[in-house]
């Protein structure tokens, strides 16, 4: 559900500090530029006022203002899902999302690591509808056994069929984007116009622009559907090891995707998604656990704020391929840390081993995860009514705390967080019950949710099924030779 | 001396020293073979020692092999015979579809670093453009890298357009990338799989040994 963010309580960096970033990633945007390397499109961006260096674009800081400005404008907009679920985004607003198209499962039956299929993007699909901290679905997996050429589109329509909830589609080149258009454009106007879902877009790190990125990006954009720019420097390999080097880079990458956008449509809302990460050191090897992603994550918040953008940050990241302690800690680290500094959109539901392994349980974990940090960065009141005076009052007349109208009140309005899944008892109560670990009590969450959803589910139309169907087998006999 | 001095600017990573010391060493009369193999190799073998044990990380690692190379080059046209062959000759490239080249590259550089002489071929290279390359430079060892779980495909139909062109069984073929598996590396027909750039150069050194 979309809920209203409290006003960030951690400051990683002052304001100072922020505007040097800026600073920096305005030289990296004049000095260095970015590698275009469409030719007409250099050139609609030296019309705009770039400098053109061969196939470098330099951008001058004027316009990155001007882009800035624009976007500001066009910051708050409403999704709605087929079932008419909505979520709105806007820069006082957080919502969740999930990872995305992952390679590898852990069997829900056989516990063993596996290829992803259609099934199990389905399966988590209709999980994700269960999951009351779950705003937006993406593909959590990558369906291995259908064809490469249409599927990121398979991914969406699948979504579309099977998610009660607006979706997060992806989109790395121009025949998906194509064709992605005409499935958003069914269910665009039905409801005030809100879109069914967005489009993230990902460039290249350090400083590039892939044509058929670029082609992507200019009709999803163009169609005005909400795109979340991500870009993913990876510290030390593409990119500054430290850390203030990567965030001045992932935030020229961003201005930079702005710009181009701001070109092809200066109304279509952007997302600020900086996914600065980094590797293993000994092995070269991206890791995401490490509490750098968080890091990275929360200066991401603030860098967003300060322009006006909603952030869209990595969160519940981890590097642990199990269900242990560290897969917890990583997960809280990573989510709680741009939670507090006013995360907008924050990703990571379902994902292990580096958003390498996908897991069933591990949803329904996260969703556990998501509430405890949600609930943490929520703060609390501070008035004369929360102070409770007449509690003690009373207590010291031997009145009963428990019972008291105003411990009763705070109870309801959720003054103390009380865990769905995680373990809320005694030992003793624990043994009694079979000394489940988590992993157990999720297992059986699974299964219910599952069934639930069964019975839960509304049937896509027939008529709506039908255009589906019929833009699918188009995308099908165009792109799978 | 001097060859200590060789040894621990590859330590060290003095890139801008070792070709001076080795010069140093050519104009002292040093055999060529003894520089190559009691200096630069030597001080590669601690560098790869440290690395082994975990006191020296990756970068550390390569900047210490792009040291090496520095020094190899000052030596090459004085090195005769087997000193200035190659441990292997490889082709590396990101597949169709794919535009990732970290790995990749990181997989180039870490071969080179081991005495490979290595063609990159670069990122989103088509299946034929990989028979072309093999045709033309004749490798013992092809690597073939994927980011993207949607190019993954491309690593099978590469590895088939090498077989239909007659050239499968003159090269060893390794895989890698963050969603590749050994499982997809077997599927797929693959000679080797290696989660990492390291790994992959244990798997090229072994190709070429055998």
């Amino acid at each position: 559900m979309t809920e209203a963010r409290t006003n960030p309580v951690l400051k990683f960096l002052d304001d100072q500090k922020i505007e040097q970033i800026h600073e920096a990633s305005l030289r990296i945007l004049q000095e260095l530029g970015i590698k275009v390397e469409d030719a007409d499109l250099r050139q609609e961006l030296c019309n705009l006022g770039c400098d053109v260096d061969g196939d470098r674009v330099k951008i001058n800081p004027d316009l990155v203002d001007k882009v800035i400005a624009n976007a500001k404008k066009h910051n708050r907009f409403t999704l709605t899902s087929r079932t008419g679920k909505k979520v709105e985004m806007n820069p006082e607003t957080v919502v969740s999302h999930s990872s995305n198209a992952i390679p590898d499962i852990i069997d829900f039956e056989t516990g063993k690591c596996r290829r992803t299929t259609e099934d199990d993007l389905i399966g988590t699909t209709r999980l994700m509808n269960q999951l009351d901290e779950m705003d937006m679905p993406c593909a959590l997996v990558y369906p291995n056994d259908l064809p490469a050429q249409t599927n990121q589109l398979k991914q969406a329509e699948l979504l579309i069929r099977y998610s009660s909830k607006p979706i997060y589609a992806t989109a790395s080149e121009p025949n998906t984007a194509r064709y992605l258009v005409e499935l958003f454009n069914l269910f665009a106007g039905t409801n005030d116009k809100d879109m069914i879902g967005l489009v993230g877009i990902s460039p290249e790190s350090p400083l590039k622009f892939p044509k058929k990125i670029t082609d992507a990006l200019k009709i999803i954009v163009s169609a005005g559907i909400p795109v979340a720019m991500l870009a993913a420097p990876l510290g030390g390999l593409s990119g500054p090891l430290s850390i203030a080097g990567g965030l001045s880079q992932v935030n020229a990458e961003l201005l930079a995707v702005a710009v181009v956008s701001y070109l092809f449509n200066p109304e279509t809302p952007l997302l600020y998604g900086p996914r600065l990460f980094y590797a293993n050191m000994r092995t070269g090897c991206s890791i995401l656990g490490l509490p750098e992603t968080g890091i990275a994550s929360a200066v991401g918040a603030q860098m967003a704020a300060h322009y006006g953008f909603i952030s869209d940050l990595y969160g519940m990241s981890c590097t642990s391929c199990t269900y242990d302690t560290q897969s917890g800690y990583e997960k809280a680290i990573n989510c709680l840390l741009p939670f507090l500094s006013g995360a907008n959109y924050v990703s990571g539901f379902g994902a292990l081993a580096s958003l390498m392994v996908a897991s069933y349980e591990q949803l329904v974990i996260d969703n556990e995860i998501y509430a405890n940090v949600k609930k943490a960065a929520k703060g609390f009141a501070v008035d004369e009514d929360a102070f409770g005076f007449d509690v003690l009052a009373s207590a010291i007349k031997g009145g009963m705390v428990l019972a008291h109208p105003h411990t009763i009140k705070y109870l309801k309005k959720g003054e103390v967080f009380i865990p769905d899944l995680g373990f809320d008892a005694m030992w003793s109560d624990w043994v009694k019950k079979g000394k489940k670990d988590i992993q157990a009590v999720a297992r059986e969450r699974v299964v219910e949710l599952l069934k639930k959803d069964e019975q839960e589910l509304e049937p896509l139309a027939a008529d709506m099924d039908n255009e589906i169907t019929k833009i699918m087998e188009k995308a099908t006999a165009e792109l799978v030779k | 001396m001097t060859l200590e001095k060789i040894v621990n600017s590859v330590l060290d990573a003095d890139l801008d020293g070792v070709e001076g010391l080795v010069k140093e060493g050519l104009e002292a009369g040093t055999d060529p073979s003894v520089l190559l193999k009691e200096g630069l190799i030597k001080g590669m073998d601690v560098v790869g020692d440290k690395f082994e044990a975990g006191d020296l990380f990756l970068p550390e690692m390569l900047a210490a092999a792009m040291t090496m190379k520095a020094g190899v080059e000052v030596l090459k046209p004085h090195l005769a015979g087997e000193d200035s062959k190659a441990a292997g000759t490889a082709i590396i490239g990101t597949v169709q579809g794919d535009i990732h080249d970290i790995g990749k590259n990181l997989v180039a550089m870490m071969l080179e670093g081991a005495g490979f002489e290595v063609a990159d071929v670069g990122i989103d290279v088509l299946p034929e453009d990989f028979v072309k390359a093999v045709q033309e430079k004749k490798p013992q060892v092809v690597g073939l890298s994927a980011l993207l779980t949607n190019t993954m495909p491309a690593v099978k139909t590469t590895i088939d357009a090498l077989k239909e062109a007659g050239l499968r069984d003159q090269v060893k073929i390794m895989v890698g990338g963050a969603p590749v598996t050994q499982e997809f590396a077997d599927e797929v027909g693959a000679d080797g799989y290696a989660t990492d750039a390291a790994g992959a150069v244990n798997i090229a050194r072994g190709f070429v040994q055998a």
